[in-house]
């Protein structure tokens, strides 16, 4: 078990280092989800009375659009440079692999979006701090980056590769999109909602599920 | 009876989308079977063709 | 499968041929008309056992899939990838029968309820099966590839029907004109369950066609393979 952990924590350590030296990865995204936040601004225009039904959604489609980029990233970096070779011919379980790339991916879009949360409270007028979309987006990201890491490890090896992520992606994380978009218009104040409890349990259980399977399957994924 | 219009479009529909599905596959099958006894053709004009095709009468075309 | 169809796909050709006659006598001749929605409710006799087959189709494509990553018997893999090919086929006139179905019953042709949403987005994810099948780069990887989304689709289909369901009636509920599930008569119950039957061999016949010329593929491949083979050894010489 420590082993494991050992192998998990040498990998999330190895991405998080190439991101600290490059800032490739956290700076691109960051740029691309304030340009959704003003794009839409642009597209909806929304007024004080529909802020609380288009902001949650303006904000989810942003961190799954910018949550794509860096998944896409993520494999072509290891695929590109003959990396994965070396990472498979570690010995460690295949799973430590994957939760090792996950954690990686899962740190990325974390730290976009705590800097992106500020700026959208400021962009549509909302209070600063909002708790209960905070542990939305972190559960919510936690299970697109599991289901993310396992397609895009797939994606890269095909001979579409960018293309094919979000095309495999987005179906199976529609969960995801409904509770995030729903337990945020909640927290920022649509009435007709009830409580984000349901929401926060229905991914919570989407997460324990699919974690489990993508660490079972992660090896078919990247067997060559 | 309008509804009527509604019932021979979803049937027109369905027996339209699985025809086209069932001629696909059945085109398939007969371009795959095409292509295998070509095949089998080439594979058994070599085996009859392989005693005169040696080492020798390869590389000395002219003798 | 050889070049004659063997008895085996005789005997479910004409089985299917005949259940399938008897449904649409059934449907068309037998079955009395519905008062509320006249003709368009013949559509649910077909829509119905369509919906049926499809979801046969792709829990076929979570066996194979498992047990193709299991036991690596590409019988299994072929298995899993016709099944899915025809699943997308069926969900499709699901859909579009469904949508016919509700323009003069619900006056839309689509709602966003939680069951017809489902079904969209399930065809989504069976398209997508099928394309990362065809951008694999060799047909190993094409067989794991479709495996894992073929388990995680499955895995997923509960979880996205009961998020939409909430979505849902977290909102205005949408005008559901009494379902065809309220009060089914005898004789609709037996039209149903016939045309079920119908295309579940129906189904079957399909599955069994498309898995021969699937295997046929594979054999041809072989046959050029060992031909290239060969044309390589002679002119090593």
């Amino acid at each position: 078990m420590k082993a494991f952990l050992s192998a998990v924590a040498a990998i999330v350590d190895k991405d998080l280092r190439t991101e600290l030296r490059t800032k490739e990865i956290v700076t691109s995204l960051l740029v691309f989800v304030l340009l959704v936040l003003f794009i839409f601004n642009f597209a909806f225009e929304p007024r004080a009375e529909t802020i609380a039904l288009v902001a949650p959604g303006v904000l989810w489609v942003a961190f799954v659009f910018a949550g794509m980029l860096g998944l896409n990233r993520s494999f072509v970096m290891e695929h590109d440079r003959g990396c994965m070779e070396g990472l498979m011919l570690c010995p460690v379980d295949r799973s430590a692999i994957y939760l090792g790339k996950m954690v990686g991916n899962l740190a990325f879009m974390l730290v976009v979006e705590v800097i992106a949360f500020p700026f959208f409270s400021i962009f549509f007028n909302l209070p600063l701090l909002l708790p209960g979309a905070y542990l939305m987006a972190l559960l919510g990201t936690l299970g697109f980056a599991g289901v993310g890491t396992l397609f895009s490890a797939m994606s890269v090896n095909t001979k579409a590769r960018e293309i094919l992520l979000p095309l495999l992606l987005f179906p199976i994380v529609v969960p995801v999109l409904i509770a995030g978009v729903k337990a945020t218009a909640i927290v920022v104040g649509d009435t007709s909602g009830g409580s984000i409890w349901p929401w926060v349990r229905l991914v919570a259980a989407f997460d324990a599920i699919f974690l489990i399977i993508s660490s079972l399957t992660f090896e078919f994924a990247i067997e060559q | 009876m309008g509804n009527l219009t509604y019932l021979f479009m979803a049937y027109t529909i369905i027996w339209v989308v699985l025809f086209v599905y069932i001629a696909g596959l059945y085109r398939a099958q007969r371009q795959l079977r095409r292509d295998i006894d070509a095949l089998k053709d080439l594979s058994r004009a070599r085996e009859e063709d392989k005693p005169r095709i040696q080492v020798g009468s390869r590389r000395f075309p002219s003798s | 499968m050889g070049k004659a169809a063997t008895l085996t796909d005789k005997l479910l050709g004409a089985s299917t041929l005949v259940v399938m006659g008897v449904t649409l006598y059934l449907i068309f001749m037998w079955v009395p008309m519905d008062a509320e929605q006249k003709d368009a409710q013949r559509i649910f006799y077909f829509h119905v056992p369509m919906a049926w087959v499809a979801f046969l189709a792709f829990f076929g494509v979570f066996v194979g899939s498992v047990v193709y990553l299991w036991k690596r018997d590409v019988a299994w893999d072929r298995f899993a990838y016709c099944s899915g090919e025809i699943g997308v086929v069926f969900t499709f006139l699901v859909l579009m029968t469904g949508s016919i179905w509700a323009k003069p019953i619900w006056g839309a042709w689509w709602t966003w309820d939680p069951r017809l949403t489902t079904t969209a987005m399930l065809l989504m994810i069976y398209i997508s099966y099928l394309l990362i099948r065809a951008y694999a780069a060799q047909d190993a990887q094409a067989a794991r590839f479709g495996a894992v989304v073929g388990i995680v689709g499955f895995v997923d289909v509960p979880i996205v029907y009961m998020s939409i369901r909430w979505w849902r009636t977290m909102h205005p509920a949408p005008v559901i004109g009494g379902g065809p599930d309220s009060g089914l008569d005898v004789t609709m119950l037996a039209t149903l369950l016939v045309s079920v039957l119908a295309f579940t061999l129906f189904y079957l016949l399909l599955l069994r066609q498309r898995m021969a010329i699937k295997k046929m593929e594979h054999e041809l491949e072989g046959m050029r393979y060992e031909l290239e083979m060969e044309d390589a050894e002679k002119w090593a010489i």
